[in-house]
This record gives structure tokens, sequence and C-alpha cells, in this order.
């Protein structure tokens, strides 16, 4: 069941109640009105009961006309109440006692009227016999004991109209109790039910959750049930099922792209080596011609056989390259610690001696120690400082700084020169093979030491990038690991 | 407090509910409520017979074999006695005199009668107690008399020869009966005769009419059939049939008491609730046939009480007995002194109206 009907039901169920409750009420309310005005009715027969018996003592003991008429008149009062009595009283047991006091007052009223006429001397006593006063006084005596019967009588009717009342009053009370704890057992029950049924939902979500976000894509959540939290919890199967198939696809492409780059790493490696035998014999047989025939070569053609052999040098230049390049991508990478001041201030030994005759100026700043491989990682140092410095030839003085600065998982190295700068236009060709942004007139190389290193920053997780301005100089920044001992 | 008040207020409302005028659905709903069920259910656990823990109580009680004593009857028939832990020896007596008579005679502990018997051993200096009235009647007691024999109204038994048992509660009504008509006993020629030989005497015309008692009163009118006339007076008679035992056993068996009249008032209940049962059994009980026990069955009240009528009743019958010297007291004794309410009292204390 889901749990908004579940919600919809208790809502409902308390509804229903609530509603039965109050017909109840009314219905206990309207039997109360009635057992209250039986109650008074019944206490006012037994005070109007009690006052003709008054009037009936007072006329046997003075025969005062007076005294019999009251008599009479409260009579017909206790009557007329007796009459409303056999009426409003519905009870079988009450009924049938109504009835009773109906028979005995109407023998009261019989033995009265019996004393009257003795005592008016009645001509309606046939043969004209007179009673004696004997026979009065059995009268009143039988009197005296039908009252106490009927008044006995009235009082159990008056007990049973007082009890009723009590009893429908404490019902009233009862019942409401009964409802009201019927309505707490049913809420504590609805909201203990679908408390559980959340708490167990949301705890078999959660842990799915868990597991399938740690990577567990194949783990499904058990589900039972029709209600929201359990189509949620399908969901989240289809969800991981669709990752499931989505990875597997990615893993398959990365195979695939893996198994390109193996075999063209290896085309370009197969490539590079076997192009340097032609070209070291075309670079040995051209010397050997300007060596052996350069008597009877004339100028222009020692020129062209000179050009031939500076190319070959190039191109011999540019395989190396091709094949460090090529050997970074299959190489396994030491990692290890890097004190990184150690590795810039070693670099920056080997080009002081190629810059003595210049103005070189170099300002290595203080170094966060890094993790990688310290061999590439002093290749990329090379590459930078290399081209700073060349790139800084055209200026008067060669201003090189070298410097650090931490972020949260890493650590940002940069070198900064005051050279020739570049177009930040260009800035996307800097790291591409080959790429080059001035001609080889007016800076040597082949353009692949920027790309070269890039490589090697990647394989270590970090990023290389660059930004400069034209006659103003560049800065190249790469970024390592931190070390863990720097954290 | 929570045995008495709440059970039986949940109670007498699920009866009350369960029989009376409310729309079946809210019947049900309300029947449904476990607290109810559960309260009225401790309720009729509160209201059974005490547990009888050591063996029987041995008690004998004289009783009359009419249907005055239905009372007793259906309590020993339906085993209520049994069930308060007594082992009752029940003697049966043609008429409550003779079962009061075993009580004097030390032959039984408890005895049923109507009062005039009561009134007489009471006033004779008997040691005795009213235990309770079990019934009462206004039509129990009336002159059958023979039409033919010039009796048309009361005035007309003046100068008659009537049988009557003298000194019982016949007698009583009768002496009654002609005094409120202005007759004395003086005017008529009175024939002392038993019960038994009354219907006899009026059929066979030695006597024009007789004063007598259910169930005779019923066997003298079958008889004479057309030629019958009857006079009952409610105005006159009131007939209390009481329980009474020794103020010695009462004085020494106060529990036992108790247990017996717990048992009657089950009875009086059974009685009120199942009326035709009832009658059933006290046909099969008394050996009487079931027509006569239909007429004379709702003549009687049949009530577990005890109160001022009973009192008014002894002594207007003292009164008559005395100046008729059917005794040899001279005053009324204090009736008050020879009614034992404590046990009534702690069995039904509503059922005790008596003013002392």
């Amino acid at each position: 069941m889901k749990i908004e009907t579940r919600l919809k039901l208790n809502y409902l169920i308390s509804l229903s109640v609530i509603i039965i409750l109050l017909i109840v009420l009314v219905w206990i309310y309207r039997m109360m009105i009635k057992a209250e005005e039986n109650e008074d009715l019944a206490a006012d027969i037994r005070k109007n009961a009690l006052e003709r018996i008054m009037f009936r003592d007072e006329y046997l003991m003075t025969n005062v006309e007076r005294a019999r008429a009251q008599f009479i008149s409260k009579t017909k009062t206790v009557d007329n109440l007796l009459t409303r009595a056999l009426h409003n009283f519905t009870k079988t047991s009450d009924k049938a006692l109504c009835e009773e006091i109906q028979k005995s007052f109407d023998i009261t009223n019989t033995i009265f009227s019996r004393i009257v006429n003795i005592r008016a001397k009645d001509s309606n006593l046939r043969r004209g016999s007179i009673a004696s006063p004997e026979g009065e006084q059995r009268l009143i005596g039988q009197l005296i004991l039908k009252a106490y019967d009927l008044n006995g009588k009235i009082a159990r009717l008056n007990d049973s109209a007082e009890l009723t009342a009590t009893n429908v009053r404490e019902a009233l009370v009862l019942l409401l109790l009964c409802f009201i704890s019927l309505m707490v057992i049913s809420n504590i029950y609805n909201s203990v039910s679908i408390g559980n049924l959340l708490g167990k939902r949301v705890k078999m979500i959660s842990e799915g959750t868990t597991i399938i976000g740690a990577g567990n894509l194949g783990y499904r959540i058990a589900v039972s049930g029709d209600d929201e939290l359990s189509i949620l919890a399908r969901q989240t199967n289809d969800m991981a099922a669709q990752l499931q198939n989505s990875y597997a696809a990615l893993e398959q492409e990365i195979g695939y792209r893996e198994s390109a780059n193996r075999e063209l790493e290896a085309f370009s490696y197969s490539v590079s080596h076997d192009l340097r035998t032609p070209l070291r014999a075309i670079n040995g047989f051209s010397a050997a011609v300007i060596e052996d025939y350069a008597d009877k070569l004339d100028d222009e053609g020692k020129r062209l056989l000179n050009v031939i052999n500076d190319n070959a040098k190039k191109m011999g230049h540019l395989i190396d390259d091709l094949l460090a390049f090529s050997r970074i991508g299959r190489q396994e990478l030491k990692k290890q610690e890097i004190d990184m001041h150690v590795l810039f201030n070693s670099a920056a030994q080997n080009f002081i001696y190629t810059v003595s005759e210049r103005v070189f100026h170099l300002d290595i700043k203080p170094m966060l120690a890094a993790i990688g491989d310290p061999v590439l990682i002093t290749q990329v140092i090379i590459n930078l400082l290399s081209n700073a410095i060349k790139f800084s030839e055209p200026k008067d003085s060669i201003d090189i700084e070298i410097g650090c600065s931490p972020e949260e998982h890493e650590n940002i190295y940069y070198v900064k020169d005051h050279g020739v700068g570049f177009d930040m236009q260009f800035a996307d060709n800097l790291f591409g093979v080959f790429q080059r942004l001035h001609s080889q007139d007016q800076f040597e190389g082949t353009g692949v030491g920027l790309a070269l290193s890039q490589r090697i920053i990647h394989r270590h997780g970090g990023r290389m990038w660059a930004e400069g301005i034209v006659n103003e100089g560049a800065i190249f920044y790469f970024t390592l690991p931190k070390s863990r001992n720097a954290e | 407090m929570w045995c008495t008040n709440v059970p039986s207020m949940a109670f007498s409302l699920l009866v009350s509910v369960l029989s009376g005028r409310c729309p079946p659905g809210v019947k049900r709903a309300i029947a449904f409520f476990p607290l109810i069920v559960f309260l009225s259910a401790f309720s009729t656990g509160c209201n059974q017979p005490q547990t009888q823990t050591g063996p029987p109580e041995k008690i004998t009680i004289a009783y009359s074999t009419l249907p005055h004593t239905t009372v007793f009857h259906i309590a020993f028939l339906k085993g209520f006695l049994s069930a308060e832990g007594l082992e009752v020896k029940a003697n049966p007596f043609p008429f409550g005199k003779l079962a009061l008579d075993a009580l004097l005679e030390g032959k039984a502990d408890m005895a049923t009668q109507a009062d005039t018997p009561v009134m007489f051993a009471i006033t004779g200096g008997k040691k005795i107690y009213i235990i309770a009235q079990i019934a009462s009647s206004s039509r129990s007691e009336a002159i059958v008399a023979r039409k033919d024999r010039g009796i048309a109204t009361p005035y007309d038994l003046k100068g008659k020869k009537i049988g009557v048992s003298l000194g019982t509660a016949n007698d009583f009504f009768m002496d009654s009966f002609l005094t409120t008509h202005g007759i004395s006993r003086n005017e008529v020629k009175i024939v002392n005769m038993t019960l038994g030989e009354m219907a006899d005497a009026i059929i066979k015309g030695r006597v024009d009419a007789v004063s007598t008692w259910v169930p005779f009163i019923q066997q003298v009118e079958n008889r004479l059939g057309n030629k019958g006339i009857t006079f009952y007076d409610e105005a006159i008679f009131h007939e209390p049939l009481c329980l009474t035992a020794s103020q010695e056993f009462v004085k020494h068996h106060p529990e036992a008491v108790k247990k017996v009249l717990r048992a009657l008032v089950r009875a009086e209940k059974f009685i009120n609730e199942n009326p035709e049962e009832s009658r059933r059994l006290v046909s099969e009980f008394i050996k009487m046939d079931r027509t006569s026990v239909d007429q004379i069955f709702n003549l009687f009240d049949y009530k577990v009480i005890l109160d001022q009528t009973l009192l008014v009743s002894l002594e207007d019958q003292a009164k008559w007995a005395i100046k008729n010297k059917l005794t040899r007291a001279r005053t009324i004794p204090n009736f008050i002194d020879f009614i034992y309410t404590d046990a009534l009292k702690s069995v039904k204390s509503d059922a005790v109206r008596l003013i002392r």
C-alpha cells in the first residue's frame, strides 16, 4: 500500500471515529435528556404522592371536606403524572413497575372511597348496612399498608430512574474514554506502522545508494512493496543499471583508445627508429662526399652538400625528440617525494656556464616539496629553463624567476622570464607537437619540448599552462601533487 | 469500587444498548468496543456466586408445595442454593403453617409460609425471625359462594353458612371482608373445616360459601361451575409470604442466612426473566397441573424484600387475633423486633425498605 494511501486511510479512520463519536454522543445525549426527564418525573410523583398522603391523613383525622377535596385534587395530579410515566418509561422493568404503581394507586383510591362512603353513610351501601367502626379501622389499616406498598414502588421507580440517568452519564464518560482510547491506539498504530515502514525503506535506500555511490554499480537495493519509497528504490536500481551500462561502454571505449594510442606510439617509435638508419646514411655519405670530393666540387656543390648535411642533422634531432615524446607515454613513473628547490637549483646550474658571457640573473624563491618522478620532472624544469634562456637572448640580460605557491591538494610552480613573450591568442598552440610561435631562424628548436613537458605533467596528474605578453616575457606554470610531509 | 461501579455501568449500558431501542448499526459499533466487552466480562466475573472453599453447609428448609413459594422452588431447582455452598434438605408441606410448625419443633432451620401463621407464632411467644418476604399478593384469598343460595353480592352473605379454617389467613380475610361490608361475625354461621374439606362441603351444600386460598379457590370454582360466585377484595387484604428462621439459628448461622437470601435473589431475577420456564419447573416440582399453576402464578408478586407492608399486615392481623381471642397475647408485640434485616441488607440493600 502506498504511503499516501496509508496517510489518507489514517485520516479517514480518524474522521470516521470522530463522526461515530459525534453520532453516539448525540444519541447518548438524547438518552441522557430522556433519563433526566424521567428522573424528574419520578421525583415529582414521589413528592405529590407524599403530599397526597398528608391530605389523606388530615381527612382521616379531621373529617374536613376541604382535606378530602385536596386529596382528590392531588390524586388527579398523581394520576396524570402516572399516565405520563407509563408513556415515558420505556424500559420493560420500569414500565412494569409503572403499571404496578398505577394498580396500587387505584387500590388506595378504592379504599379511600370506601372509607368516605362509610363516613357519609352513603346510600349506595345496599340493604342499608353500615360498616362498623372496626370495618373503617380495618380499611384504614389496609389503606396505610397499600400506601406503604405504593410508596415503596414509587421509590423503586425513582431509584431506577436515578440509576438509569447515572448509568447514561457514566456511559457517556466511558464511551468518550473508549473513543479517545480507540483514536489514540489507532493513531499510535498508524504512526508506528508508517514510521517503521519509512525507517526501513529510507535505511534500505540510504545503504543502497552508499554502496552504489562507492562504485559498486552492480549492487541492487532489495525492493518490496509498492509504496513511493519502493518506487524510489526501484528507480535508484534502474539508475545504477544505466550507470553500469554506461561505465562498461566507457571502459570499452577507453580500452579501444588506449590500444589505438599504444599502436600509434609503437608506430611513431618504429618510424622514428627506422628513419634514423637512412638518415645516418644520408648524413654519413654527404659528409664523405664533402670530405673525399671537396676538390672536385665547386662552391655551390659544397654549399648544397652542407645544406643536406645540416638538414639531415636537424631531422635527426626531430626524430630524437619524437622518440623521446613517444617514450614518455609508455615510461613507468617512479614517483617519490621531490625537493623541488634542489631540482630547480641543480638544473639551473647547467645553464650558468652556457650564458656566462651574458648578464644572467636567476631568482629561485622558496620551494615546496612535491610528489613525482624526479628524472622526468627534471626534464620539465630543464625544458622550461632552456626556453626561458632561449627566448631571453634578444634582451640585454636574462632575468628568470622561479617560484611556487601552495593550493589545497597541489603546488603551482612557475618559471618567469622577461624575454620576447608571446601573443596570448596563440597560447593554445604552445603545447602542440612541432608547434612553434617563432621561426627556427629566430630561435632554435624542434617544437617538441613544451609538448613533452606538458605530457610529463599530465602523467603526474597535474596541469600546465602559460601566460605571456609580446616582448615583455612569459610565465609557465605547472602543478604537482603536494608532498604528504608538507601537509 | 471498580468491581461494583464501572463494570455494572458498562454491563447495564451494554444490556440497554443491545436489548434496547437503538439502531442496529450503533449497537454493533458500541458492542465492538473492547473496553466495554472487557469491563462487562469483568463485571460478570464479579457477580458470580461466592466460591465455596470448605465442605457444603447443611441446612433444612421446610417449604409449602404451593406456587406462593415459587422463589424458593426455583432457587432449589436451579441449584442456586447449592451454588452458594449449601447442602439443602428441602422438606415439603402442603401449607405454610405446617412448614412453620416444623421450624418451631426444631425439625427445620428455615420455613416458608404466609404472614398469618408467623403472626400467631410471634404473639404466641415463639423466638423466630422473619428473614425476608419472598412474595406477596392481594388476590390469594377469596370467598367462593353458591349463587343458588341467593348470594349475588357480598351483602348477601349475611346469615349464611360460611366454611373457614379458623385462625388462618382465610379466617382473617373473611373477617375483614364481612366487617368492611357491614356484616359482623355474629351475623353469619361460621363452620370450621380444613381446606381439603371445603370443596366437598360447598358442593354438597353443607355450607353456602367458603373462605379459602389459592389454589383451592380455583378448585372450588371449577367444581361449582356457573353456580359459583367468587369475591376477591384487594382493598382489604395483603398477604406477604415470608421466609422465617429460629432466632437461635440466625444467631449461629448468619452467613448461611445470607447465602440462602443470595440464592433467593438470583431466583427472583430468574423468575422475572423466565416466567414460562419458572411455571413449568414449579408445576413439575410441586406436582400441580400446569393450568392451575398458570391461574395462580400471576396473582403473586415475586420479590425478595422487607418493607413496611409486612409490619402493617402483621399488626392488623394481630389486632384481629387479639380481639377474637385467637391468641393468648393481649397486646400487639413490636413485630420489628422479629424481623432480621442485616442479611438482606448485605445481599441486596435496596430491598430493605423497613423503617427501624
